[in-house]
């Protein structure tokens, strides 16, 4: 497939838009490269603050890769597999965090789960509290990813079709078998391309992030948000940064792509 | 202990009923778009009807409801009713064996037993070779054969075939057919198929439905030989000769021999049939020399146009051909020809 060979000659006009366009992805990276102070990167990268942020990112984007994983995988199948009134609008609202600036996402969290939020009031009577919490942390990022693992699982589902679960059911499989015998199996390059998209976009999360959560060293100041803050007072060290996320963002596609699910 | 079933489909403009006895193998014939794919899926579980109701030994499999009845429903896996579909559909991740091993899995079985019966079947169906590879590494009639050995693994009370040979080459579908009539003897299936070779090998009686509804019903042999809806009028019509085995063919009445194949241990002498379509038939004026065609001395009686091709008669048996080759060859009645059709193309049973 890999070297299929072209079929129709492409007019040639379309290099030139696509190769300007690879330059815009490619350009800026390159120009932060030659900012990188290389005589002090492991000092630059291995302060106090930066090591914890750089752990904290790993922990809360693999939570809550998991989370939309754990959320995801369901939703997917009821909107692939079923048909119900209003399904079209479900599935609009469950992609909408995608569209979403994700500030706005931040701020709907914290009037949900906020001290005074919709939930918040009843957890806080509890001995809960959510906001300002490594949980919260979490939860921006599980927002705003999960909508990535569910389209992505979705169009899997779709493109494998139900006639291998209709064979698995006749042949006396129970729901539940021909799920972890045959769908997730079939789907399961599409469910591994689904976490390793959410995992990148809870890596990178900002907005919600900051409004919900805050920014607490060690708690809730991820890696975006250690760089942000630090491009203020030490442009090096929001640099050398920036790289480490460019490299960790780098391998987890690799491993994707080495899977061959994206 | 039988399975019976009458049910409707609004959207699809489907009504109707069939009954299959113990033992008995039904083909539903019909053309394209006229509702066997849907007698399967209900019967299956996999769509719902309108109404009506089905039972299998006894069970009801599904009952929307009526007076004095009350709406049931048993999921497909509850059902003891395996579907065989056009393409093998073989899980792609799982070997041959473990696809095989699949229904008893899932009829709880323990690992090691349901391997033992896979393998079991696999022998039966003349695919133990392929029990380690993935699908994507078997050939159509390979995989047929095991998706054959998968669904009766699971050892269902009714077995539903859905044109299992439609998406066969020509050239295996006739040994994947003897492997079918084989293990389909004395177990209750039901066949979509339009394909009347089908029907005549495989199954014991055979309704004809069209737009939905039943046009005909009865024992094969008297529907093929005497059809009344125009379905089974266009699609019967198969070479019969009638007579006693000697070697590997039938020899008929007027002593000509036709060689086929078969799947049966026959004895010579055994009465048996020789069944071959009138398109597998080639039409000559000389015999065709070297050749290692059965070939017959005929005398046309009749030349009948039939859609595209133009059916040549004779007193007992028929040919379908090209109106090129009726202008090429001549023909007209009273024309002596030698019809002429290769032993693969034939098939033997007992009669």
């Amino acid at each position: 497939m890999a070297h299929g060979a072209r079929q129709v000659g492409l007019p040639t006009w379309v290099f030139v838009p696509a190769a300007v366009g690879a330059l815009f992805v490619v350009l800026p990276l390159a120009a932060m490269l030659t900012r990188v102070e290389w005589t002090d990167f492991f000092g630059l990268i291995s302060s106090d603050s930066s090591v914890d942020a750089l752990l904290l990112s790993l922990r809360t984007s693999s939570a809550s890769t998991f989370l939309c994983v754990i959320f995801g995988v369901p939703m997917a199948m009821v909107l692939a597999r079923t048909s119900f009134r209003g399904q079209q609008l479900v599935r609009s609202l469950v992609l909408l965090p995608l569209v979403l600036p994700p500030v706005v996402g931040g701020i709907a969290l914290l009037y949900t789960f906020g001290r005074r939020g919709l939930l918040g009031h009843s957890l806080d009577v509890l001995g809960i509290q959510v906001a300002f919490s490594t949980t919260a942390v979490v939860m921006a990022q599980t927002f705003v990813a999960l909508p990535f693992l569910v389209v992505s699982l979705e169009g899997a589902l779709r493109t494998a079709g139900g006639r291998y679960e209709a064979v698995a059911s006749t042949l006396g499989a129970r729901p539940t078998t021909v799920f972890r015998r045959v769908t997730l199996p079939l789907v399961l390059p599409g469910l591994l391309s689904g976490a390793v998209l959410s995992f990148a976009r809870s890596l990178g999360e900002f907005g919600a992030t900051i409004t919900f959560a805050g920014s607490l060293q060690g708690v809730t100041r991820t890696l975006p948000l250690e760089i942000y803050l630090q491009r203020e007072t030490d442009a090096d060290a929001a640099v050398a940064l920036s790289l480490v996320l460019v490299v960790v963002a780098v391998v987890v596609i690799g491993l994707a792509r080495g899977r061959g699910t994206i | 202990m039988t399975f019976d079933l009458s049910a409707t489909v609004k959207e699809r403009g489907f009504d109707l009923s069939m009954h299959v006895e113990t033992g008995e193998v039904l083909a539903v014939l019909g053309p394209n778009g006229s509702g066997k794919s849907t007698a399967l899926a209900l019967i299956a579980g996999l769509l719902r009807p309108d109404t009506g109701h089905a039972t299998l030994d006894g069970r009801v499999l599904f009952d929307v409801g009526g007076p004095g009845r009350s709406p049931t429903w048993v999921p497909p896996h509850a059902r003891g009713v395996a579907l065989l579909a056009q393409e093998p559909l073989l899980f792609p991740h799982l070997s041959a064996l473990e696809n095989v091993a699949f229904g008893p899995r899932s009829l709880g079985q323990s690992r090691t037993e349901a391997r033992k019966v896979a393998k079991g079947w696999l022998e039966e169906v003349d695919a133990s070779q392929y029990a380690d590879r993935k699908p994507a590494q078997l050939s159509g009639g390979q995989g047929q054969r095991i998706a054959v050995a998968r669904a009766l693994a699971a050892d269902p009370r009714l077995l539903l075939l859905d044109e299992p040979m439609a998406a066969l080459d020509v050239a295996v579908a006739p040994a994947v057919r003897q492997m079918l009539r084989r293990v389909l003897h004395d177990r209750s299936a039901v066949i979509v198929t339009h394909d009347v070779l089908d029907a005549l090998l495989l199954a014991d009686r055979v309704v004809v439905v069209d737009e939905g509804h039943v046009v005909e019903n009865g024992p094969t042999e008297q529907v093929l030989a005497r059809p009344r809806s125009a379905f089974a009028a266009r699609i019967a019509g198969l070479n019969m000769v009638r007579g006693t085995l000697d070697g590997h063919g039938v020899r008929g009445p007027d002593g000509v021999l036709v060689e086929g194949l078969t799947d049966q241990p026959m004895a010579q002498g055994d009465h048996a049939v020789a069944v071959f379509r009138p398109s597998a038939v080639g039409i000559f004026r000389q015999p065709p020399g070297g050749s290692p065609r059965n070939v017959m001395d005929v005398t046309i009686t009749e030349l009948e146009p039939l859609g595209e091709q133009i059916r040549v008669r004779t007193p007992h048996l028929s040919a379908d051909v090209t109106a090129t080759a009726v202008a090429e060859l001549d023909l007209a009645p009273g024309t002596p020809v030698v019809f002429a059709v290769k032993a693969s193309e034939v098939a033997i049973y007992r009669s």
